[in-house]
């Protein structure tokens, strides 16, 4: 098999009627930046929510490090090392920021001290060492999304599924995010990206899919996925945020 | 039509909001930008009565700061809320429904504008709001929001998690929406989209106003330029 560290072979999740996703395959290689584009309804994050066990897939194979894992559980993914992070970002409120990552940590470690080791070197990575006895329920949204990273950053996963990491920061927080993204490829992770903000984007994919409407609707680099005609009309439109 | 003086609100013992005042006239729209954890959202919800604040804030004429929220609501403020909020387990007209309590009468035919401004949603009806994808939740949020015929909008961040296709389309229904008479107060990330269709804007800082001006003032500011828009 060729080195794809993830495989999604004509993937298709359905919930009674309704087609969410339909007939997806694209591959993934080893430390690229992935870009997961698309409307909004277009099957996305259900396409994160088969890729990391929390749905069962309807038909298809999804393929991690050469194994079959749509089987799996999600806490039987997150073993083989693949992580993700949700829109809604949920941290436990009344436990501290430190805490809050030794959870992830936990998954690796057995050993309290080992968790807390691991959970402050990814504080530092994202930043958040000076926070990490606070209460995770008090940090802003900005702060909230970096928590979510390094949470999921202590399971020390070889793949990071994002969804919508960016959204809600304005622009310095998304530049700060995307650093710590290029950093942690730059350490060896592979990254999946579903994200709105298409400066974000284009400023740090390899690659792009588009999905709409369930199914793929293009994909290739950045500038030939921006200057696509069908991706502008389902998609960018002509505006400023395009 | 709203007028804030001397506006101090807070979570228990920690203060957000430090002697704010806003004032906005009928028909205006006006943004306000600030980072993450500058008061934005504490500031609509002071408004809307959620957050328990001192100062004053007097909507055509009457104090809101001695009403409680559903009271704000009767007088024309209708509040649509960061992170969405929707009723997961009801469906899209039943959480329309909803957004429309206090206006039987008009539900019909605010709904068929819902619809019309969001054709996704009529295609979703009898879905469970829960089920939709995060940006069809968005639109839900904001669709029932206009079933409650606001005088006064309150958006917070209604373009979050949106395709930069809707983005755009929600910027020009607020437009509509405000054209129809409807005055907005908007809080967005989207400094750019924001400040191009308000009348005025604010920039909030650690809780204080900083900095006012017409919409297009703040677009040309240095400082807003380097802060919100990478320039």
């Amino acid at each position: 098999m060729i080195e794809h560290l993830l495989h999604i072979n004509h993937v298709c999740k359905h919930f009674g009627g309704n087609v969410a996703v339909s007939d997806i395959s694209f591959s993934v290689d080893e430390k690229q930046i992935f870009g997961l584009i698309g409307p909004n309804g277009a099957g996305k994050t259900t396409l994160f929510n088969c890729i990391s066990g929390f749905f069962p897939v309807t038909s298809g194979d999804i393929i991690f490090d050469n194994k079959i894992i749509n089987k799996l559980r999600p806490d039987e993914v997150c073993h083989l090392g693949m992580a993700r992070t949700w829109q809604r970002v949920k941290p436990l409120g009344s436990l501290t920021v430190l805490e809050n990552v030794m959870i992830g940590a936990f998954s690796i470690t057995n050993a309290t001290r080992k968790a807390e080791e691991i959970a402050f070197e990814q504080l530092g990575l994202v930043g958040l060492s000076d926070y990490a006895t606070k209460p995770a329920g008090s940090l802003s949204i900005g702060l909230k999304k970096k928590l979510e990273l390094a949470r999921v950053l202590a399971t020390r996963p070889k793949m990071l599924l994002l969804d919508e990491i960016c959204g809600g920061l304005n622009l310095t927080e998304t530049d700060t995010i995307l650093d710590i993204i290029r950093e942690v490829r730059r350490k060896g992770a592979t990254i999946v990206f579903i994200e709105h903000d298409m400066k974000a984007v284009t400023a740090i994919c390899d690659w792009i899919v588009v999905l709409n409407s369930g199914e793929k609707l293009a994909e290739g680099r950045p500038e030939e996925i921006t200057r696509n005609p069908d991706v502008i009309e389902a998609y960018l439109g002509g505006g400023q945020n395009a | 039509m709203l007028s804030i003086q001397h506006l101090n609100a807070g979570y228990g013992e920690m203060p957000v909001l430090k002697d704010v005042n806003i004032t906005l006239a009928e028909g205006e729209i006006v943004s306000v930008v600030g980072s993450n954890g500058a008061g934005k959202s504490t500031l609509l919800k002071a408004i809307s009565g959620l957050v328990k604040s001192k100062g004053t804030i007097t909507y055509n004429n009457e104090s809101l700061l001695s009403l409680q929220a559903h009271t704000i609501v009767q007088r024309g403020i209708v509040h649509v809320p960061e992170g969405r909020k929707i009723f997961p387990e009801m469906s899209v007209v039943e959480n329309l429904i909803m957004g429309g309590y206090l206006h039987p009468k008009d539900r019909k035919e605010n709904m068929e504008r819902v619809f019309a401004l969001f054709p996704k949603l009529a295609d979703r009806r009898n879905q469970l709001g829960g089920t939709m994808s995060g940006g069809e939740q968005q639109m839900l949020a904001i669709g029932r929001g206009l079933m409650g015929n606001p005088k006064l909008l309150l958006l917070d961040e209604p373009s979050l998690g949106l395709s930069p296709l809707f983005t755009e389309v929600v910027f020009g229904a607020i437009q509509t929406i405000n054209k129809s008479g409807v005055t907005v107060l908007l809080v967005e990330q989207n400094v750019y989209q924001s400040l191009n269709i308000s009348n005025r804007g604010y920039v909030i800082e650690i809780g204080s106003i900083v900095l006012t001006g017409s919409g297009e003032e703040l677009l040309n500011n240095q400082d807003v330029r380097k802060a919100f828009l990478g320039m």
